[in-house]
């Protein structure tokens, strides 16, 4: 080992470095295909350069054969005599592969057996038109050629086809012999270094050490030399090889073709006895004897390095030609580095030498007691502090590529063994993450990638069944998003089956069925979380190997990270995982409980609320035993950190002076107990006092507000009710003792700018210890059933009113421009119809009981009106109080109480509600509004009538819709979802002239069905209308990139039918 | 203290810090100490086992106070001005022991230790590894690492 460690290390770490390129650029390459994009191929030759030359130089014979031998199936890529396919690649994947082990078990490299990597590399070179000269021995993969210099020495073993290569690249070549310790260590560098800067101006064929050339310590005399010979190929011209070299001229050959010979020698360990450097006498003329003593005592001052590693440097050198093997051993494992930018490592520099300043004037400050002084330096200081820690956090920070590259080759992997045709996409690969966090996300993204192309993506003839590209896709997405790093795992795939899923769960006893039965679709999709579930039906050894969701989740909450999970049943599953930057720094939220301060990390934080004491009271409800705040609508659980905890709160009774439990049964008592105590009068007042005396007692504390920290962690939504809210601080983590970890309420400790410690609340564990699961559940049922109703069945805004006393009903508010109330004396009669006086002009009013039999208004002194606007004409309806709005889900029934101008019926609020069908209403009233419809209707009659494909998956909106076509004369096919539309449309591509379409449909959606029309050349001519009740700019805008030529909002009869017929007009034309 | 046991192991001879538990007389190895401080300081840890005090910050390390009466299945330590932390190093681990009071160091050579009885003024045998046997009173030498198993 005459190399020391750090050298070897570095090596190491550089040669890692490469490798972790070159997975991907072999992938690019095979994707190429015959189109060989030559920039990338010599991106990984020269990767697989570097790692020989530095091999050679360590003396890793077995790294350097293997690299060797990618070296040369890379070259002939290179010449484009080779197409990279498929199984080449694989195979120089596999090699790198081993390289990559051997890299990692350096001590053993030697030793191990790669000999089917080579033969199955020689196949490849062999088999290549290239190598099939006849001159060529056909079981000798590279020939090896030997360089006689002029001297007659003989540099042996080096690689014809390099050498050629070499030349038909116009290079020069040389041989250059640097002498280890006067070239390089005493001119203070290292051969990595100058392995590195000779590759910026050429190629090294060959680097080898001679050992046997190398002197022994026992002969004073000699010089102390250890040759390094270099075969380089450069452009650069021989005279200029000097200056590049940085070694006399004398040192450097240059190759001819004369010089080269077949090698006299076939065998590879032919090359450890290698050529006779020349005379040991020739290099002592350059170094007096004198000087040659000085070279020890020399190196040790330049490098500052304690006396026995130099000397032990030389003795190594000096037994290793007794071994005649050139031995690696590293003492112990390396330890992990990391590789800092030098400008980030001067920052540091900088900041550093700026902290001492600014200690020297606060000591200054200090003791000339200058309190002007002492401020300004605490306030550099503070600065130079936040930047010095940022700087330090920044040297922490890796980019995401790091791991994610490397899912190209275990998605490309995985889909060949499974027969799937998968590609992935990599986003945001240059996102930093803090390299502890990015390590211990490494397992759990790659168990939900494996699980996306092992359980997601379906096999390609499954897909082509589906109607889906044969081609699955995944996305991986790193992005920035509020302080945290955003990751998305994304499929095309199957998606999840709930039901399957909550079968499952029920099988394997983690859920009954009755749970189930409750659950919405999301929950049964989120049981893959449970420990103990595992929904591959048989354990393949692609992704079943005993690890569950279940560890992913615990892993990434670890980390502090949230996953999400949606799904939509055969198009595909979306996991995000959110995560902090850093471990090690987090902001927090301060808070207190019984005098103790507990810091919240912010990530798990959503909001703070206060809930004034007036109000608890009302504000707080009882749910079974659980105390739960309603917040904006929805059920928020709350914990009572105190109770949690078993903090004993105490304070001592005024009148019989005993230390009484002061402990809440449960969180509603508290203002109740307050009025009482108020009620007594008497006491109240002492009570109070005493408590704020004693200050322990915050319940009867004037400001008996209640302070809810509401958190989030995982599947946990919760109120975390604490005694006080103080700042947010930046905390740094610290790891609290071994008798302290089976307190899992905490993440750590931390300490207070006062010095004292305060615990890290762990808000996942908390909600498990308060066995939250069950609350938060049922919390998340009723979320997910609200947001399904929103999503999947369509929602509509109705305002509703009576007519009489009695009947209840309700018309689209859309429609709706005003609401007013008129004095009945104001309505005028002209003949059979009224009209008031407003905003100018006359208002037509009417009532229900004209179009259908209802009762007639009563006679009364106010008349509530509601404007409706209809073809642009305003009309009021008048009718009887209280008018409201509301959004409900329309489930209507269209045939029991069917009337005139009334589409159906449904119940809202208990109510049986008569929905109003405006439209028919004015038509039945004003027939000569609905001129242009008539119009249209004439048109058709002439041209051929029109035909609409329509498709939506709520049947109240289908008959609607179809009805309002149908009325203006339009032939209309329906479809319950995107699927059927598509069927339908290649059955009968012909006939139709226009497609309406819903968006959120089961099975395929509004926006797959119009990708597909628009990329199908057969339909691509029709145009596509979306009618939706997803109007936000997001939805718009992929409506827009899938091809939506029109967005109409739910339901607009007129503007919608507005809309086909101008359509139909321009396809028309 | 690694060089330490090289010497013959009869001569050698070892110095206990001692300190008062309940009623007992104890010792601890010095070289297994820390420090010995009065920071008392303690941030209370709601659910840790009842011989958890708290813990401390110790120029920026986290170290838990450990009741020393309590651990050792006595009576809790009783709040005095005697009190103090004894930070003992344990599996790479500062932690610190509280005691009702210290006492003075003791030295002895390694045969004096001879082992300790089933039970040392109340306190179990196995948490000693021997006791020292001086003109005024019995000393339990304390097993660290048996004391602070969890």
């Amino acid at each position: 080992m005459f190399e020391d460690d750090e050298t070897l290390q570095m090596y190491i770490e550089e040669s890692l470095e490469h490798l972790g390129d070159i997975e991907s650029d072999l992938l690019t390459i095979e994707e190429a295909g015959e189109n060989i994009d030559l920039d990338l191929v010599n991106n990984v030759f020269r990767a697989a350069h570097s790692i020989k030359g530095g091999a050679g130089f360590m003396g890793l014979t077995t790294i350097k054969e293997l690299a060797h031998h990618l070296e040369n199936v890379l070259g002939l890529i290179r010449n484009q005599e080779l197409i990279p396919d498929s199984s080449r690649i694989s195979v120089l994947l596999k090699g790198f592969d081993e390289l990559e082990t051997l890299l990692n078990n350096i001590q053993t490299s030697n030793e191990t057996d790669i000999s089917h990597h080579i033969q199955a590399l020689e196949k490849i070179t062999t088999s290549s038109p290239a190598e099939e000269k006849p001159e060529e021995k056909p079981d000798m993969a590279p020939r090896m050629m030997d360089i006689v210099l002029e001297d007659g020495r003989i540099f042996q073993q080096v690689s014809m086809h390099d050498i050629a290569q070499a030349a038909s690249e116009g290079k020069n070549l040389f041989l250059v012999e640097y002498d280890l310790v006067n070239d390089i260590h005493r001119k203070g560098k290292n051969p990595v270094e100058v392995l590195n800067s000779l590759q910026k101006t050429g190629t090294i064929i060959d680097a080898r050490v001679d050992f046997d050339s190398v002197g022994t310590l026992d002969h004073t005399l000699e010089p102390l030399k250890i040759p390094f010979q270099i075969v380089f190929a450069s452009i650069i011209e021989y005279d200029m090889a000097e200056t590049l070299f940085e070694i006399p001229t004398r040192y450097i050959h240059a190759v001819t073709d004369n010089m080269l010979a077949a090698s006299s020698s076939t065998h590879p360990d032919a090359r450890h006895k290698t050529m006779e450097m020349q005379s040991t006498a020739e290099r002592v003329e350059t170094i007096p004897a004198a000087q040659v003593q000085e070279v020890l005592p020399e190196k040790k001052q330049e490098q500052g390095a304690p006396a026995g590693a130099s000397t032990g440097e030389v003795q190594t050198a000096k037994a290793a030609p007794k071994n005649g093997e050139n031995e690696i051993q590293l003492g112990q494992k390396p330890q992990s580095s990391l590789r800092v930018n030098v400008g980030l490592l001067d920052t540091l520099m900088n900041l550093a030498g700026e902290l001492v300043l600014g200690r020297n004037q606060l000591l200054q400050g200090i003791n000339s007691a200058n309190t002007k002084a002492t401020e300004l330096s605490s306030q550099r200081i503070d600065m130079i502090t936040s930047e010095l820690q940022e700087a330090i956090m920044r040297t922490r920070m890796q980019p995401i590529a790091n791991i994610l590259n490397k899912f190209s080759r275990v998605v490309r992997d995985m889909s060949h063994q499974l027969g799937k045709s998968i590609d992935l996409q990599i986003i945001g690969k240059e996102v930093e993450l803090d390299k502890t966090i990015l390590e211990a996300i490494n397992d759990p993204l790659t168990h939900l990638v494996r699980n996306s192309v092992d359980h997601g993506i379906e096999t390609p003839m499954e897909r082509e069944q589906m109607g889906k590209d044969a081609t699955g896709r995944i996305t991986l997405k790193a992005f920035h998003d509020a302080g945290q790093v955003n990751l998305i795992i994304s499929d095309d795939g199957r998606g999840l089956a709930p039901e399957k899923i909550a079968k499952a769960a029920i099988a394997k006893g983690l859920m009954t069925e009755k749970q189930v039965a409750e659950m919405s679709e999301k929950g049964k999709m989120e049981l893959i979380f449970l420990p103990g579930f595992s929904t591959a039906s048989e354990v393949t050894d692609v992704s079943g190997r005993g690890v569950g969701m279940d560890v992913v989740v615990t892993n990434i909450q670890s980390l502090g990270g949230i996953i999400e999970l949606d799904s939509t049943p055969g198009q595909g599953t979306d996991i995000q995982i959110k995560l902090p930057l850093t471990l090690a720094i987090i902001p927090s939220q301060i808070t207190s409980v019984g005098g103790e301060r507990y810091a919240l990390p912010q990530v798990n934080l959503n909001e703070l609320l206060r809930i004034p004491a007036a109000q608890v009271k009302e504000k707080i409800e009882k749910v079974g035993d659980a105390a739960v705040v309603r917040l904006r609508g929805e059920l928020l659980p709350l914990l009572n950190l105190a109770q949690m905890l078993g903090i004993e709160k105490t304070f001592t009774d005024p009148d019989t002076l005993e230390e009484q439990a002061d402990r809440r049964r449960n969180l509603a008592d508290r203002r109740s107990k307050k009025h009482l105590a108020s009620d007594d009068g008497s006491d109240a007042g002492p009570v109070d006092e005493h408590a704020k005396r004693s200050g322990k007692d915050r319940r009867y504390h004037a400001s008996s507000a209640m302070n809810i920290a509401v958190v989030s962690a995982g599947a946990f939504k919760y109120g975390l009710v604490v005694d006080q809210l103080h700042d947010s601080e930046e905390i740094v983590v610290k790891p609290v003792g071994r008798h302290l970890k089976k307190c899992t309420a905490y993440a750590g400790a931390t300490i207070m700018g006062d010095g004292k410690v305060a615990l890290i609340l762990d808000i996942s564990n908390l909600a498990q210890m308060a066995e939250l699961a069950t609350v938060s559940e049922a919390g998340q049922v009723a979320r997910a059933a609200e947001k399904k109703a929103e999503t999947k069945t369509d929602k509509a805004a109705l305002l509703t009113f009576k007519n009489t006393d009695s009947g209840h009903f309700a018309a689209p508010l859309n429609l709706v421009e005003r609401i007013e109330r008129i004095k009945t004396a104001e309505i005028e009669r002209i003949g059979d119809r009224k009209v008031v006086q407003y905003r100018g002009g006359a208002l037509p009013l009417y009532e229900l009981s004209q179009v259908a039999e209802f009762d007639p208004l009563p006679e009364k002194e106010l008349q509530e009106v509601i404007v409706f606007k209809v073809k642009n004409r305003e009309l009021g309806l008048m009718v009887t109080p209280p008018v409201d709005t509301m959004e409900v889900v329309l489930d209507v029934d269209e045939n029991t109480l069917k009337q005139p101008a009334i589409n159906g019926s449904m119940i809202i609020n208990g109510h049986t509600t008569l929905l109003v069908d405006i439209f028919e209403m004015v038509k039945i009233l004003n027939p000569e509004w609905f001129a242009e419809e008539a119009r249209t209707a004439a048109d058709m009659a002439q041209n051929g009538e029109k035909i609409l494909l329509f498709a939506e998956d709520s049947a109240f909106f289908r008959n609607q819709v179809k009805k309002y076509m149908e009325e203006d004369n339009f032939k209309v096919i329906e479809a319950e979802d995107g699927l059927l539309a598509w069927e339908l449309l290649k059955e009968r591509a012909d006939e139709i002239d226009l497609v309406v379409t819903d968006l959120e449909m089961p099975n395929m959606d509004g926006f797959e069905l119009t990708r597909r029309i628009k990329n199908d050349p057969r339909f691509s001519h029709l145009q596509v209308i979306a009618l939706t009740s997803l109007a936000s700019d997001a939805h718009i805008e992929k409506g827009r990139s899938a091809g939506i030529d029109a967005y109409e909002i739910k339901l607009d009869r007129e503007k919608l039918m507005a809309v086909i017929r101008q359509y139909l007009h321009l396809s028309r034309k | 203290m690694a060089d330490e046991p090289m010497k013959d192991t009869a001569t050698q001879s070892f110095e206990f810090s001692t300190f008062y538990v309940g009623g007992a007389l104890c010792g601890i190895n010095i070289l297994n100490i820390q420090e010995i401080n009065k920071n008392f300081d303690i941030t209370q840890v709601p659910q840790a086992a009842d011989y958890v005090k708290g813990i401390l910050n110790l120029r920026g390390r986290i170290v838990t106070i450990i009741d020393l009466g309590a651990k050792l299945g006595l009576e809790p330590v009783t709040v005095s001005k005697d009190n103090r932390n004894i930070i003992v190093n344990s599996e790479d681990e500062h932690i610190g022991l509280l005691v009702d009071a210290i006492s003075d160091v003791v030295s002895a050579g390694q045969d004096e230790l001879e082992p300790s009885p089933s039970n040392i003024g109340g306190v179990k045998g196995k948490f000693f590894q021997g006791v020292i046997k001086t003109e005024k009173s019995l000393i339990g030498i304390l097993d660290i690492d048996e004391v602070l198993k969890e």
